[in-house]
């Protein structure tokens, strides 16, 4: 268990700010005359621990020094090399003029007492916390808390990062010598080293780093620029939130990688910009922040002086239209308040109000407490007011949950029957293996919606999502019907659903508001492998030029677009880019919805627009706009000779 | 059960061992030493004699004591008093009569009759059965010994299936193919995979690669409390053998888990992209020393449970994986062929000669006898613990938790400086 | 033990489509691994590393129904394959049947390694992808585009920066060199003007081919040229015909090559004689590097790593060694197994 805090302020600085942990004095001493020795370092204050050294136990000491960037930077390593060596004595973990980390080992709490916060009297234009449970490294001692920092960076990161080999091995080539060994500390090397030592500018430095997914055509500027950096760019889940002062103004970045596999959420009220990785967070601060979360890949950027710069997301003031100017109804006057409960002692008091009768139990106060409704299975409605934690109603039966406000991830994971109701926004793989009742969200949901969704018997599964929804909807998709309206985005030209869109869709419908994108919907090959194919066919003269010339000027085009313009010929060699033993055939039309599709819908279209008092919005999109509507081709297995099985 | 309109032949003899293609692990000595025990329930050899024809790492440690012993051969041996093979894990909620574990082989992955086989085995020896990822069987259901899969599809489960075991499996990775997830194609969900899957007929079921909901250490935390607080029972987390196993052992136990089930590179499986199987994970061995080592430093060994699995083949293996730092072993391969499997690799063609990983379909020509694959299995599990009885006799120990950990109770011979160092055993050169 | 093992001319031959009816698909295998290091001791030190698999904290990557990146670019971003794969070896390969190969390697988006270039002129677009091996007198005519020098010592490379001289500027160097550690080769190389090294264990040398490609890679990593390492300028490529399979070019991207030249490998696995009907070698060809491609990916994914150039590339850590001693480790730059 490791903590920690930095905080960054806009002020006249009194040299480099450096921290070092040091297992005694004479340790902490040696440290900063090791740093002189290199002979462009002033020390300028006497190294003074922070708090009482304990017996044994690293202690953290500040001192200020004098010297160029570049000279502390070599310096540090040098230092940070030897002190590695000679068994593990001690460290510098920081060094900023601006930036000033807290940190060690126990709970946020801990941590605070430790270094005496409250009496310091510290202020900041941007504090960033952490908690963490250490994976890859033992997180014994105090180095391995986050926040990293190097320079006038400090960063906090959440994941495991599969490129960090080919990260260490470009910092190691660039004269990094000394790690602590965990993935988290490379992010804060390559972004100080990509902006103090190659004057990137933050955004170029951040879009390195998050390494999305090309959408579309590459320009050649940008590849040149992610083949240079090819050692920075990050793989695997991640999601960071760093600081960083330049000396004229302090930035606030987040960003999460490109399969989005990290929860990551900003926010913004009127004071404050937020980051942080659960909405809950948020919400113990700022109540009535408007909240929305960064794309696949995005990063987020604001500053002090600029506010917010770049937010993550294509309009995203009209992202959370849909879950803001919430009306709360009146709750029951037995609510349960769930300000100090955990979700043992919430979920105990949710079954005492059923077992003594009650058919409705009204839940106030909820501020993150997973897992709400897991086990309970009793025909009763239970109305949640604040923020549930992740893994709402899972393997909910019977159940009906109607949430006053945003939930989190995993909500109706294995949920067979039963309703929940968002009157917020829902995040990441919401209805997963979802397989009977229904579940509305009013706002926007987030990756991996409906992801292996399924059908049996008389179960049919829905799912309406009254906004817009980020990558891989209806992955692995079985069964059921989701419908995403995306009502916070009419008359925009915002595609109101990400990339990947039915990827191993294998059966049930998905229905999306308006014209999805061709490349969008499956897996598709890169563009420029299909067009170097393309070439080829050309030289062979398979293809007519004037073919080929149509293809290319295309904006955007899949497997159904080439079968209308190529020959069968063609269009046969050029398939097997597309197809593969696993793909199946998805129909995809685009049309306005026939009185088949409202048999089905129809009902949940009323409740929706009922209960979200929406009633006129859904009415005017079920009757004027045009429908993506999706599902697999029945039969187009191409072999079926393996099971794959295990 | 099985859905008969016709009655099927029932297969209740072994078949002939194939001669071989190529290199094999489970070579014919190792089928036949597993067919000896399957029949008769009785021990064979003390030292697994089968370990010179291949080179594991595993067949190059040996005990000390064996080295010693030269000249014991196969024989009729007696099965010795006052040694205890029992033991109990799952922070003691569950106690084993025998250190097996019967692993994780879906309805799907087997045809049936071998699952009901497994569970049933399971009951009768006082051992647990994983029973995999297609469902629950109704026929696997009657029966208590069973540990329920959780895993990245979900297959065929509520809350009532998670509460029907003793303990629910949290699938994370198999041994045979880390990383990868699986796919039947729709025309092999015929009625009762439908059934046991709760999909409809005809739909591919495609098991995702890594679970959407766990994303990191904490995620995993989640499931398992979440399943904890749905089920009331204990988890265990089944994981393949890869660069940081160290570390996600320490992590499982950290986050609640009641133990660890560590698939090795090897194990087998009912299909798997060959590139994966040969080239993706680490011997169970290594896996098992390292994550033992890191347990115990982090002070988190105590009460926690490793199940050690991929190609344990021999009482002997089991053995040296327990001095290595594993509770239990797990046994797939050797069951099967126990059960009459012959090694020819075709699960995946479904044409299984043995019947055992055929095709299911609603209407079978052939059967295995599910009496006979039940007592074979059974006869296996007594005869395995016989043998294991005889090298813990040998070894002067009282009981199968006495050689837990004993790590100086082993020598490696023919291995590089390295490996030594991670499985924490001498060296010697020369046998090999 | 052959090089060859049955099972991988098998692999080879049902991802080409010669054996089976599968082609272009990974084959499929169930039960236990047979391949060493697990049944046999290994041939290569190839056959001693494995590589990871993703779980619990990073969640694999499905390659049937997610993105993975495969595509590497070579010649400072200039030249982009779809692929990590160069098709060489074509000194074995019927007059008549280069163009065939070279119109199949070019639809795939590979590149295509000539070692005895005909005196044959190129379409503009095939020569980009085309690896012309050159000696340093007949230079004239040639059409700009790679251009490829064997160089064995530093005292060639003098002769061949003469001949270099005459050539247009356009025309992009690359240095094929011997599997050796001769470190000082590399930096006069690069000198020199090459923006690209092959490192051939056909041409000879002292060194395993996994041990000066994992050597010569950290070298370039520590030279730098305008204060920047220059391996992130330079492309580094291997060769040898001993390079067998999707896995082999995987676990030496890991130990630093941007992409592999295959020899043997697909001539075994397309069956090559030279009487193959035309039709049959182009078709076998797109299916096997389709079916190596989706090896490569599955590999990756399983991994959890999306992009091959940069995050298999170098990335060690990604591996582990099974039963090799320390200093073999070291040399590598590869932890071993369980450490």
């Amino acid at each position: 268990m490791g903590a920690g805090f930095a905080r960054i302020r806009l002020d006249s600085a009194r040299g480099w700010r450096v921290k070092a942990f040091a297992v005694s004095d004479t340790v902490a001493y040696q440290i900063f005359d090791m740093l002189e020795e290199n002979g462009h370092v002033e020390v300028l204050s006497q190294p003074s621990p922070e708090y009482a050294p304990m017996n044994g136990a690293l202690t953290s000491y500040t001192a200020y020094v004098d010297a160029s960037y570049e000279s502390l930077w070599s310096a540090v390593q040098e230092v940070n090399e030897v002190l590695w060596r000679d068994g593990f004595k001690g460290r510098i973990y920081s060094w900023g003029r601006f930036v000033d980390v807290y940190k060690g080992v126990g709970y946020p709490a801990d941590v605070y007492s430790l270094y005496q916060m409250e009496n310091r009297g510290l202020d900041a234009d941007l504090w960033i916390a952490h908690t963490r449970q250490p994976t890859n490294s033992p997180g014994r001692l105090p180095v391995w808390s986050h926040p990293f920092s190097s320079g006038d960076w400090a960063i906090v990161h959440n994941g495991d990062i599969s490129s960090f080999g080919s990260n260490m091995e470009l910092l190691w080539s660039l004269g990094y010598e000394s790690f602590v060994g965990t993935d988290s500390e490379v992010i804060a090397y390559l972004l100080d080293y990509l902006t103090s030592i190659q004057r990137l500018n933050v955004q170029e430095a951040v879009r390195i780093l998050c390494n999305r997914f090309n959408r579309g055509l590459p320009d050649q500027e940008s590849i040149k620029l992610f083949y240079r950096w090819r050692g920075a760019r990050l793989d695997g889940p991640f999601s960071v939130i760093a600081g960083f002062c330049d000396g004229d103004d302090v930035y606030m970045v987040a960003f999460a990688d490109r399969f989005k596999f990290r929860p990551i959420i900003v926010g913004e009220d009127e004071n404050y910009i937020y980051a942080a990785s659960e909405e809950a967070q948020i919400r113990t601060i700022s109540p009535e922040a408007n909240v929305w979360t960064i794309e696949p890949g995005d990063y987020f950027l604001a500053s002090l002086k600029k506010g917010v710069i770049y937010p993550g997301r294509t309009l995203h003031e009209r992202f959370y239209t849909l879950s803001t100017q919430l009306k709360h109804p009146p709750t029951t006057r037995d609510c349960i308040d769930a300000s100090y409960m955990n979700y043992r002692m919430l979920n105990q008091a949710i079954l005492e109000r059923i077992k003594a009768g009650a058919r409705q139990v009204d839940i106030i106060n909820v501020r993150g407490q997973r897992y709400i409704g897991v086990g309970l299975d009793y025909p009763v409605k239970l109305r949640i007011f604040g923020t549930p934690g992740n893994c709402l109603a899972n393997l909910n039966k019977s159940l009906e949950i109607e949430v006053f406000g945003n939930v989190q991830d995993d909500v109706g994971d294995v949920m067979t029957g039963g309703r929940v109701i968002v009157h917020g926004d829902a995040r990441d793989v919401l209805a997963q293996a979802f397989q009977g009742g229904a579940i509305y969200v009013k706002g926007n949901a987030g990756n991996r919606c409906g992801i292996q969704m399924r059908e049996y018997r008389d179960r049919r599964p829905v799912l309406m999502i009254g906004g817009r929804v980020d990558d891989y909807l209806g992955e692995y998709m079985a069964g059921g019907v989701i419908v995403v309206l995306g009502l916070n985005y009419l008359d925009t030209d915002v595609e109101i659903v990400g990339d990947c869109v039915a990827s191993g869709m294998v059966g049930g419908t998905i229905y999306i508001r308006g014209k999805v994108s061709p490349r969008k919907i499956g897996l598709n090959p890169p563009r420029a492998d299909v067009m170097q194919y393309l070439r080829g066919l050309l030289l062979e003269e398979m293809i007519s030029l004037k073919e080929y010339e149509a293809i290319e000027s295309l904006k955007d085009f899949s497997l159904i677009t080439l079968r209308e313009i190529l020959s069968p010929e063609a269009v046969k060699h050029v398939s097997k880019l597309y197809v593969n033993k696993y793909w199946k055939e998805l129909v995809v039309e685009y049309r306005r919805l026939s009185s088949s599709d409202l048999a089905v819908l129809q009902p949940h279209f009323e409740e929706f627009g009922k209960i979200f008092n929406l009633r006129e919005e859904v009415n005017r999109v079920v009757e004027e706009n045009y429908f993506t509507i999706i599902y697999p081709k029945p039969d187009t297995r191409t072999r079926v000779e393996e099971p794959e099985e295990g | 059960m099985i859905n008969t309109k016709s009655t099927p032949i029932l297969i209740t003899k072994y078949l002939p061992i194939p001669k071989r293609e190529s290199k094999e692990f489970w070579t014919e000595s190792r089928i036949q030493h597993i067919r000896y025990l399957a029949s008769t329930g009785k021990p064979k050899m003390v030292w697994d004699r089968c370990k010179s024809e291949t080179s594991r790492i595993l067949d190059r440690v040996f005990f000390w004591k064996e080295l010693e012993d030269a000249g014991v051969e196969e024989g009729d041996y007696e099965v010795p008093d006052g040694i205890s093979v029992s033991t109990r894990i799952c922070y003691g909620s569950i106690e084993l009569a025998h250190p097996l574990y019967l692993g994780d082989m879906s309805f799907g992955a087997l045809s049936g009759v071998p699952n009901i086989a497994i569970a049933r085995a399971a009951d009768l020896t006082g051992t647990l059965a994983g029973i995999g990822e297609g469902g629950l069987h109704p026929e696997v259901g009657k029966c208590s010994r069973i540990a329920v899969q959780w895993a990245s599809a979900r297959f065929g489960l509520d809350l009532d299936v998670l509460r029907k075991g003793m303990a629910v499996v949290i699938k994370i990775g198999q041994g045979a193919k880390p990383g990868i997830g699986g796919h039947l194609p729709g025309v092999k969900v015929v009625e009762i995979i439908s059934q046991t899957r709760r999909i409809p007929v005809g739909v591919d079921a495609i098991s995702p690669a890594p679970h959407h909901d766990i994303y990191s250490i904490e995620d995993l935390e989640q499931r398992i409390l979440a399943l904890k607080e749905a089920t009331g029972r204990p988890v265990l987390v089944k994981v393949a053998a890869t660069n940081y196993i160290p570390y996600i052992a320490s992590g499982v136990a950290r986050m609640g888990a009641d133990g660890i089930i560590i698939d090795g590179q090897g194990a087998g499986t009912g299909a798997a992209p060959s590139v994966v199987r040969d080239n993706v994970g680490i011997p169970i061995e290594l896996a098992v020393a390292a994550a033992d080592e890191m347990l115990r430093r982090e002070g988190l060994r105590d009460g926690f449970t490793i199940i050690a699995a991929g190609r344990v083949s021999s009482a002997e293996d089991a053995a040296k994986l327990t001095a290595l730092g594993a509770d239990v072993a797990s046994i797939g391969t050797a069951a099967l062929i126990a059960m009459g499997c012959i090694m020819i690799h075709k699960c995946h063609l479904g044409f299984c000669p043995a019947v055992i990983t055929n095709k299911i379909t609603d209407n079978p020509k052939k059967v295995l006898s599910l009496d006979t694959a039940t007592r074979w299995v059974v006869n296996l599990i007594e005869g395995w613990s016989a043998e294991l009885k005889l090298i813990l006799e040998r070894l002067g120990l009282k009981s199968v938790e006495e050689l837990r950990g004993r790590r100086d109770l082993l020598v490696g011979t023919g291995l590089s400086d390295s490996t030594l160092r991670v499985l924490g055993v001498r060296g010697v050169s020369g046998k090999n | 033990m052959s090089v060859w093992r049955r099972d991988i001319v098998s692999n080879l031959r049902l991802l080409a489509g010669v054996e089976g009816k599968t082609a272009g698909e990974p084959p499929i295998a169930s039960m236990g691994a047979t391949n060493p290091p697990l049944i046999e001791r290994p041939l290569f030190i190839l056959d001693h590393i494995v590589s990871d698999g993703a779980q619990v904290t990073r969640p694999s990557i499905d390659p049937y129904r997610e993105p993975t990146e495969t595509e590497v670019y070579l010649l400072g971003g200039d030249l982009r394959l779809t692929m990590p794969i160069i098709i060489g070896g074509l000194t074995s390969v019927d007059a008549k049947h280069l163009d065939v190969v070279m119109l199949a390697g070019f639809r795939m988006g590979v590149g295509i390694h000539l070692e005895n270039p005909p005196s044959l002129q190129f379409h503009v677009d095939v020569r980009r992808h085309v690896f012309l091996e050159a000696s340093e007198g007949d230079l004239q005519g040639l059409q700009s585009g790679p251009v490829v020098f064997s160089i064995e010592s530093v005292e060639e490379l003098a002769k061949v920066r003469r001949a270099v001289k005459s050539l247009g500027l356009d025309t992009q160097l690359i240095a094929r060199v011997p599997s050796s550690a001769n470190r000082s080769l590399y930096r006069e190389v690069l000198f020199a003007g090459f923006q690209t090294v092959i490192i051939d264990e056909d041409l000879g040398g002292e060194e395993p081919l996994e041990v000066s490609l994992s050597e010569a890679d950290h070298t370039l990593k520590k030279l730098p040229i305008n204060g920047f390492p220059a391996r992130y300028y330079v492309g580094l490529i291997a060769a040898s015909k001993r390079i067998r399979s999707s896995s082999d070019i995987f676990k030496l991207g890991g130990l630093g090559a941007d992409a592999c030249i295959i020899r043997d490998a697909w001539l075994i696995g397309v069956d090559y004689k030279p009487d193959i009907p035309a039709h049959q070698l182009s078709e076998r060809i797109e299916n096997l590097l389709i079916g190596m491609q989706r090896e490569i990916k599955l590999l990756m994914g399983a991994a959890g790593v999306s992009s091959f150039q940069s995050s298999i590339v170098g990335n060690r850590e990604l591996f582990r060694a099974i039963d090799l001693p320390y200093h073999m480790c070291e040399r590598l730059g590869v932890k071993p197994a369980g450490e």
